[in-house]
């Protein structure tokens, strides 16, 4: 017994101190790259205008003053101008930053937390890779729009019905990506040695073998949270995604789109928005890779 | 000698080739940018807007509405009489041609009507002609029909697109005419691509007269922004269902004329009378006075306009005296009713809607923004159609959007199946059952004589808005906007149009 | 090779009835009933329950499936509830214009990612290389629909140069050819800049290896070598992502397919689920998934001809 859990601790030292020194490094290499660090300022400004929204916004986002319908961008007291319902715009999209980082990050997490257990079960144990890989397979082989679409059918139209939609669509691409990396490092004299001074599977599953999944799964959740913010536009301007009035940005282009011809500023602004906010994270992402891909570092 | 054989030649074939081109420059095709897809070319098997604008070029119904004077009009009908309460004779117009060549006669008609009610058919509106008891042939032009009880809106319901008649023959040959129609209308079938378009023909053996337009094309273009732009670049001659933010573009385009009149699509606030506290008229009331409808009508751009009752300016049973009942704008007198009814702090409810139309949406959110004034805090629940129709079915709801298009014309038409008692839980959406309503409605159904049907109704939507049955937000301004080639086309209030008399230069 | 297709198709059967059980619940579990949508809001309660009848909605939901599973072993995918035409039907009549519109948006895709990807990688660093990975990355960040919109404001609305919407169905020709232009660069756009990058990664990543370094040392030019060694060996995940696109192109043509009026499978699937026009959905996402899946065992296959050392067995 206490040879076993000396051993255990020994090695989970050892995985502790590779991680660290392994991130510390990916962390200099990110500080290096000009981009990254872009995103991630943009992205540092996206989180503190989501907590401080009450606190920034000039007016309530929900006001509506018919008087001041369609105000062009730059009007006084409207930097951004005004919607349909005479409601302040930039007012609207601090708000609605909240929105969007909600969406993005719970729709990922869910696919992470279900895609990365299929993919750790799929690579441990051969008898089960079959049977997930198939129902991988099948999630795979509906088209993203079209199943998030009989999703949000099924479960009703909502913001939270749209991160569960979401949130599926990018569960198989974890599995697979975490599957992959459980097969390649699965069969090291690591983790054979570890299996035979009986260690239990979840011991070895979760301290030794996940660790090592971390680097490409973060690389692709950053990149998947940029997707999911853009699909939940998609489906705001299917007409599924978060009830109105909620300010939500792709909900906000959906309103603006018909007035795209004579106040095209309604559609416009949300829509750099999240183009800038996904941008953000794409650049962090690609920063990331190659932070932590060790084939790429000195490319 | 062989250069002049060489110009003659060429001068022959130019010519060839003018004439030629000449040919098919004059052929008069006007295409129809279309919002929704068509689903199928039956009017039997059909109830959606989209196929009976196409089937109402090649089909006809036995009466019309005049699209001028609003007035029940014979057409493949000559005349009636009504011997008793209960029996209508019809006289049918002679020389009649269905498209497959069959002669048009009382045993058509016979025949269309038995197929409607059919239950093996299954028809979705059936219920048309649900007051009919036998159909009897008296000879090839004249009917008998009988109906159950007298029924004041059997000729209303004859005007309706889904009882037009259709060939026997056709039925026999294809089973249905979804796509196969054969009707006696000025245009005929030629082709169909399913789900993108539509082509008809001008049907020369038309018993008015051939029309002008020797083709019609309609175009499945959903997006509303793509369907005005192409209007400006001509590629579609005419659209409708035409969003107000896009009127102005359409109005300042010199080659583009828009055509708008009041019709008789009425847009609603609904309350589920089975819950609390929707049954109570005070907060009816309350509510009734805090929406800002002059503020709604501003969101609408134009495509609105305003009367209180439940049965509205353009459906028969109108009298203007309604507008009396108006709820002016006032937030201290529903704050105050809200009080009176128990709720001085207000409450927390839900305020259903759907999101098959931009509109809808709209009227929520600002109709949310209003009633918050005093008090009352609804969360907006939007659905698609077809969880919407299932939820407000079902009475799922608390207060909710809809609409009705009354294409009777008929407010007996409105009333009977939206707020009629016996209706609850299909049509009767908002659960409304009320006695003395019941008595009212009742009494013009049952009356044929149209003068005193005027009065009942007026009575009866006088009795419906002040109890507030629903509260009539805005009732719809029809629009079509078309190249300025295109003449002679004329909207119903019921937003119906029909290409026969319409010429392109 | 031959047992491995095999093998691969046989694993086929079980994707497929996973994929018949899947779309078959969620369509039944959604709220709203095809019989009131036929039947519209007008509707009195006979009217409904005769097309309930008629259409077989009062069976239980197990029963449904047999009869829908037991019509696809037949080669049947059924009737339309709301237009009463054979779904076989109605996918024929529109595949060909969704699968038009998917090669023209792959056809714009690997041009503009193909070009812009091997330009950047041979000129690494060069202002060219940062501009166009920026706008790589921009290209990624934009919503389609939003792409649409603005493309057809200015090129047909304004400029007039290309129709505003429509397909013929006819892309051999000049008026199809116009009519894809948009469409597809819209579609097209996002996967060109995913493309683009790849390719630049998958090269700069060859051109570390060792015979590459080789080669050059011997004296191969820049551009030969390039051509010559590394192109080949840097287009097996070039492959994979347009492989995989491929197929997210055919799904993702809804939005693109309702803004430009085409009359493809994606707008078609979107009505059926709007009306719970059952039939249409499940015959539709069948056959739509089953291609998926072949095109994806057809990308492995095009594996082994780029790459020698791959074998399967």
């Amino acid at each position: 017994m206490a040879t076993e859990s000396l051993t255990n601790r020994s090695a989970v030292g050892l995985v502790d101190v590779k991680a660290q020194s392994q991130t510390s490094r990916a962390w200099r290499r990110l500080k290096r790259d000009k981009l990254a660090m872009f995103g991630l300022a943009i992205l540092i400004i996206l989180v503190l205008t989501a907590v401080f929204a009450p606190k920034i916004a000039p007016h309530d986002p929900y006001e509506q003053n018919l008087v001041m319908r369609f105000k062009p961008v730059g009007t006084e007291g409207y930097p951004l101008g005004t919607d349909g319902f005479g409601r302040d715009i930039l007012s609207r999209l601090i708000h609605g930053s909240r929105i969007s980082l909600v969406v993005g990050l719970s729709s990922v997490s869910l696919g992470l937390l279900f895609g990365v257990t299929l993919g750790l079960i799929a690579g441990y144990y051969p008898r089960m890779d079959n049977i997930v890989m198939r129902a991988v397979d099948v999630m795979l082989a509906f088209p993203g729009v079209l199943l998030a679409i009989a999703v949000v059918a099924a479960l009703g139209p909502g913001m939270w019905n749209v991160v569960v939609a979401i949130g599926i669509w990018s569960i198989p691409t974890f599995a697979r990506i975490v599957r992959g990396q459980v097969l390649a490092i699965k069969d090291s004299e690591y983790i054979t040695a570890t299996q035979a001074l009986g260690c239990k599977d979840a011991r070895i599953l979760f301290k030794h073998i996940l660790p090592n999944c971390l680097a490409p799964v973060t690389v692709y959740a950053t990149m998947r949270i940029a997707s999911s913010i853009m699909s939940a536009a998609t489906l705001s301007f299917l007409g599924l995604g978060a009830q109105p009035p909620i300010p939500e940005w792709g909900a906000m282009i959906a309103e603006g789109r018909s007035y795209l011809y004579n106040a095209p500023h309604i559609a416009t602004v949300p829509g750099l928005a999240i183009m800038l906010v996904v941008f953000a994270f794409n650049l962090l992402g690609d920063g990331l890779r190659d932070a932590l891909d060790p084939n790429l570092k000195d490319v | 000698m062989k250069l002049k054989r060489f110009v003659v030649l060429v001068t022959v074939f130019a010519t060839m080739f003018l004439g030629m081109t000449g040919g098919v420059l004059a052929k008069k095709v006007l295409t129809y940018g279309q919002a929704a897809e068509v689903a199928g070319l039956s009017p039997i098997l059909t109830n959606d807007s989209a196929s009976s604008a196409a089937n109402a070029q090649m089909y006809e119904t036995l009466f019309t509405r005049n699209p001028v004077n609003n007035m029940i009009e014979p057409k493949l009908a000559l005349s009636y009489e009504t011997p008793d309460d209960l029996t209508w004779v019809i006289h049918l117009r002679k020389g009649v041609k269905f498209h497959d060549g069959t002669d048009f006669d009382a045993h058509a008609v016979k025949f269309t009507f038995e197929r409607l009610l059919d239950p093996e058919v299954a028809a979705p509106r059936a219920s048309l002609l649900a007051s009919i008891a036998s159909i009897e042939v008296i000879d090839d032009f004249t009917l008998e029909l009988k109906t159950h009880d007298p029924d004041g809106l059997f000729l209303a319901n004859l005007t309706h697109d889904n009882s037009a008649i259709v060939s026997p023959a056709a039925v026999e040959k294809y089973g249905n005419l979804m796509k196969n129609p054969v009707g006696t209308g000025p245009f005929r079938f030629k082709q169909m691509v399913s789900g993108d378009s539509i082509t008809m023909e001008r049907f020369d053996g038309y018993w008015g007269g051939p029309a002008k337009l020797d083709e019609i094309v309609f175009r499945v273009i959903p997006e509303a922004a793509t369907r005005v732009a192409m209007l400006e670049t001509g590629e579609v001659d005419f659209i409708d269902s035409i969003p107000g933010e896009q009127l102005p573009r359409l109005e300042a385009n010199p080659d583009i004329r828009v055509v708008k009149s009041r019709g008789t699509p009425v847009r609603y606030l609904s309350f589920n009378f089975e819950k609390e506290p929707w049954d109570n008229l005070l907060v009816r009331q309350a509510v009734a006075h805090a929406v800002n409808i002059d503020d709604i009508l501003l969101t609408m751009d134009g495509l609105g306009y305003k009367s209180i009752g439940v049965v509205g300016p353009m459906v028969f049973g109108y009298k203007p005296e309604i507008e009396e009942l108006a709820f002016p704008y006032d937030l201290e007198k529903g704050k105050e009713l809200l009080a009176e009814a128990g709720f001085p702090n207000g409450f927390k409810t839900v305020l259903w809607t759907t999101n098959s139309s931009e509109d809808y949406v709209r009227n929520a959110q600002i109709i949310q923004a209003q009633i918050k004034k005093i008090g009352i805090d609804a969360e907006i629940k939007i659905l698609d159609w077809a969880a919407y129709l299932d939820a407000t079915l079902v009475g799922d709801t608390d207060m909710f959007l809809l609409g009705w298009s009354n294409l009777t014309q008929d407010g007996g038409g409105c009333v009977f199946p939206n707020l009629h008692s016996s209706n609850a839980g299909s049509s009767n959406r908002s659960y409304y059952k009320n006695p003395e309503a019941d008595k009212l409605i009742e009494a013009t159904m049952i009356t044929t004589d149209q003068a005193e049907r005027l009065e009942l109704l007026h009575a009866a939507n006088e009795y419906l808005t002040k109890d507030i049955a629903w509260l009539s937000l805005w009732h719809q301004v029809n629009i079509i906007a078309m190249r300025t080639n295109v003449s002679g086309l004329q909207m119903s209030p019921v937003a119906d149009w029909e290409l026969y008399p319409v010429d392109i230069n | 090779m031959l047992s491995y297709i095999n093998r691969r198709l046989l694993m086929l059967i079980p994707v497929l009835i996973g994929i018949s059980v899947v779309v078959f619940l969620v369509m039944h579990l959604a709220p709203g009933d095809p019989a009131v949508i036929l039947a519209g809001p007008t509707a009195s309660a006979s009217d409904i329950a005769a097309i309930r009848a008629k259409l077989g909605l009062d069976d239980p939901v197990w029963v449904q499936y047999w009869r829908f599973a037991k019509g696809i072993l037949k080669g049947d995918l059924g009737v339309s509830v709301q237009s009463d035409e054979p779904v076989a039907e109605m996918v024929k009549t529109r595949f060909p214009n969704t699968l038009a519109l998917a090669v023209a948006a792959m056809v714009v895709a690997s041009l503009l990612g193909l070009s812009a990807g091997i330009v950047s990688a041979v000129k690494k660093g060069s202002l060219f290389d940062s501009i166009s990975m920026l706008i790589a990355l921009l290209g990624i960040s934009l919503p389609s629909f939003w792409i649409g919109l603005m493309l057809m404001l200015a090129f047909s609305v304004r400029l007039r140069w290309l129709p505003v919407a429509g397909y013929s169905g006819q892309w051999w020709t000049l008026a199809g050819i116009k009519q894809l232009v948009l469409p597809s660069l819209t579609l097209g756009i996002g996967t060109a800049a995913l493309i683009a990058r790849i390719t630049r990664s998958s090269i700069l990543e060859i051109m570390q290896q060792d015979y590459i370094r080789t080669a050059r040392a011997k004296g191969l030019g820049q551009l030969p070598t390039v051509g010559k060694h590394v192109l080949r060996n840097a287009l097996v995940p070039v492959v994979t992502v347009m492989g995989l696109n491929f197929g997210g192109l055919l799904g993702g043509t809804v939005v693109t397919e309702s803004v430009f009026a085409i009359n493809g499978v994606g707008r078609m699937m979107v009505r059926a689920i709007t009306s719970r026009d059952f039939p249409v959905v499940q015959g539709a996402v069948f056959m739509v998934a089953t291609t998926f899946v072949l095109i994806n065992l057809f990308v492995d296959l095009t594996y082994a001809l780029l790459d020698p050392r791959i074998r399967y067995d």
